[in-house]
């Protein structure tokens, strides 16, 4: 399993760091959302932080940016810079109702240029590139979600930061505009630009350096893409059937389209499976597929904190057992 | 030793930046512009034809005159309690600050520019309701206006809007639902209104002693502004108490300005700029 350091790892960390979270936690009320996230993130990396809906991406990205104080822990950036002291250096899209609904997409750029010392009249093309420039003199409270968003991106693209930290940029965009936002980011990318943006797309993965798998408050796994999907159990799909899920590992299956998926449990193999199918007069296929990124997603959000969640069962039972024996010796 | 250094945007920069937004929303409002205009104005024609007795030979102009200051200053601060408290509660409420707290921004400019956009928005109120008073007969005499009580004017209406800014922010952080903000601005604004005999103006319709209009804010600044446009010795229609147009009333006055502005800058700080979501 990819959560320690890897090989990559070791290699950003050659690099030079330019974030850096330790043991970082935060809470509201009686509930953790972060519990000791640890993350670095180099010079001109691209990382996608990834996780669904609630386990504190957002919160985090938050404490990066310098809008939330962190319970515990240590950020440092650039080099020993609090995120508050760096907030010059940074730019930032963090979801919800950031943009004033007030004021027209023009008047918003405008606004937030006006307060950033390295705002640039890149906004122009920006606003194109996302098409958003005939709406620009529109209030923004006239916006859809997506408008809203695009010009959330506008208004951080706009700005010449060294580190972009973009809350879910591709979220509520259609697939077109999905591909012209991982464009914009390749580029800056490419320009030697450093971005940490958050996702619970997994169309979003293909554009990252790293991905970064967060789970119940905590980093689970870090690594490229293409490590963590070989990384992966064996990826088996059905067609023709239905697949009992207690075949798969975690006894978890994922409907996609008219096809099953699952992951391979160590103990089993496709004929077993197969043999678990109830077929009636369907042909039936049941075969390894390489990996997606839905599949990657699907792990590590899914299957993942049930593998953990038997294996810390299972520890507790085998301690209480040996507990449990010592007093019998005795 | 870290390569970056820590930069932003000069205050005045900021506090531009806030004012031109503050602006920008005040110019869509439009109920925000009628309370600014037409709120006073309504309120100092109702005065005029309900509550005012025909008054002696050539004191018409006069008494017009004092209900213009008085409902313009009246509505200065009625529109500054209503858009501060608004629009903060709405930067609150939505997540604005989130936003604002990433970007090097200091909380002063951000204070700083809502009160010159707020003291526009009360300086265009007075003057509108003063022109009203005006063109309905005021007895004004601008010719005899020197420096000394221009300057009072402009201080006092400065002062007043500064601590209407106060108080609208304290409301906004009691009223978390900025959509009732301006119906409850309103409401806070008449209260006081006449639970200090219309601003101070009338003390005669408080029953005990009123001495106490010369120690409130809103009262105080009313009548001082009065006093200095009128002459002290031309107001007997609002004394007893004396008319207030000493130093140390003034410093009065200013002393409540600085300490309600301090309040305000930590609230800012604390609530708005505090680190937490």
């Amino acid at each position: 399993m990819p959560t320690e350091t890897t090989e990559t790892e070791t290699v950003a960390q050659a690099q030079k760091t330019v974030l850096d979270a330790r043991d970082v936690a935060k809470g509201f009320g009686d509930g953790a959302v972060l519990e000791g996230i640890d993350l670095r993130v180099a010079e001109g990396e691209l990382l996608t932080l990834m996780g669904p809906n609630g386990v504190g991406k957002s919160v985090l990205l938050s404490c990066l940016a310098g809008s939330t104080d962190p319970d515990a822990g240590t950020i440092e950036l650039f080099d020993g810079l609090s995120p508050t002291e760096a907030r010059s250096e940074t730019s930032v899209a963090l979801q919800g109702e950031t943009i004033d609904p007030d004021l027209t997409g023009r008047e918003n750029l405008q606004f937030y240029g006006d307060l950033h010392p390295r705002a640039t009249d890149d906004w122009r093309e920006i606003a194109d590139r996302l098409e958003l420039t005939d709406d620009l003199d529109r209030p923004a409270r006239e916006y859809s979600g997506g408008m809203a968003r695009k010009l959330e991106l506008t208004i951080a693209l706009t700005v010449d930061a060294k580190l972009y930290l973009l809350d879910e940029p591709t979220a509520e965009l259609d697939l077109a505009m999905i591909q012209t936002v991982h464009d914009l980011l390749l580029e800056y990318s490419g320009d030697g630009k450093t971005i940490l943006m958050t996702s619970h797309a997994p169309l979003d993965a293909q554009i990252a350096d790293r991905i970064a798998f967060v789970q119940q408050g905590r980093v689970v796994a870090t690594d490229r893409p293409s490590a963590l999907l070989e990384d992966l159990p064996p990826t088996v799909r059905v067609r023709g059937g239905m697949a009992p899920e207690s075949a798969f590992l975690a006894d978890r299956v994922f409907q996609r389209g008219d096809e099953i998926r699952g992951f391979l449990a160590p103990e089993t193999d496709l004929e077993t499976i197969e043999g678990a199918i109830d077929s009636g007069r369907n042909r039936v296929t049941v075969e390894r597929d390489p990996p997606s990124y839905t599949d990657l997603f699907n792990y590590y959000t899914y299957v993942q904190p049930t593998r953990d969640a038997e294996t810390m069962a299972t520890d507790t039972e085998s301690t209480r057992d040996r507990r449990d024996a010592t007093v019998t010796d005795r | 030793m870290p390569e970056t250094t820590s930069r932003s945007v000069p205050w005045t920069g900021q506090t531009r930046a806030f004012a031109r937004r503050h602006v920008q929303q005040l110019r869509r409002n439009k109920l925000i512009v009628a309370l600014a205009v037409g709120w006073p104005v309504l309120w100092y024609f109702l005065t005029m034809a309900f509550f005012i007795e025909e008054p002696a030979s050539g004191q018409l102009g006069y008494v017009k005159a004092s209900n213009g200051i008085t409902y313009g200053l009246f509505g200065a601060f009625t529109v500054t309690v209503a858009v501060f408290a608004g629009e903060f509660a709405r930067d609150l409420e939505g997540d604005r600050y989130r936003k604002l707290r990433a970007l090097p921004v200091s909380p002063t400019a951000d204070l700083a520019g809502r009160f010159l956009a707020g003291t526009a928005l009360g300086a265009c109120s007075y003057l509108a309701t003063i022109l009203a008073a005006y063109a309905h007969g005021g007895t004004f005499e601008l010719q005899y206006l020197g420096p000394t009580t221009l300057a009072i004017l402009a201080l006092t209406l400065v002062l007043f809007c500064a601590i209407a800014m106060a108080l609208a922010l304290l409301l906004a952080l009691v009223i978390t639902k900025p959509e009732h903000m301006t119906t409850i601005a309103v409401v806070v604004v008449l209260m006081a209104f006449y639970l200090t005999g219309f601003n101070g103006t009338v003390p005669q319709l408080i029953a005990e002693d009123p001495t106490f209009v010369n120690y409130l804010p809103n009262s105080l600044a009313t009548r001082m502004q009065i006093a200095a446009w009128a002459g002290s010795d031309n107001v007997d229609f609002m004394t007893p108490p004396a008319a207030p147009l000493t130093l140390e009333y003034g410093a009065l006055l200013v002393g409540y300005a600085v300490g309600l502005c301090a309040v305000a800058v930590a609230i800012v700080r604390r609530f708005a700029y505090g680190g937490e979501p």
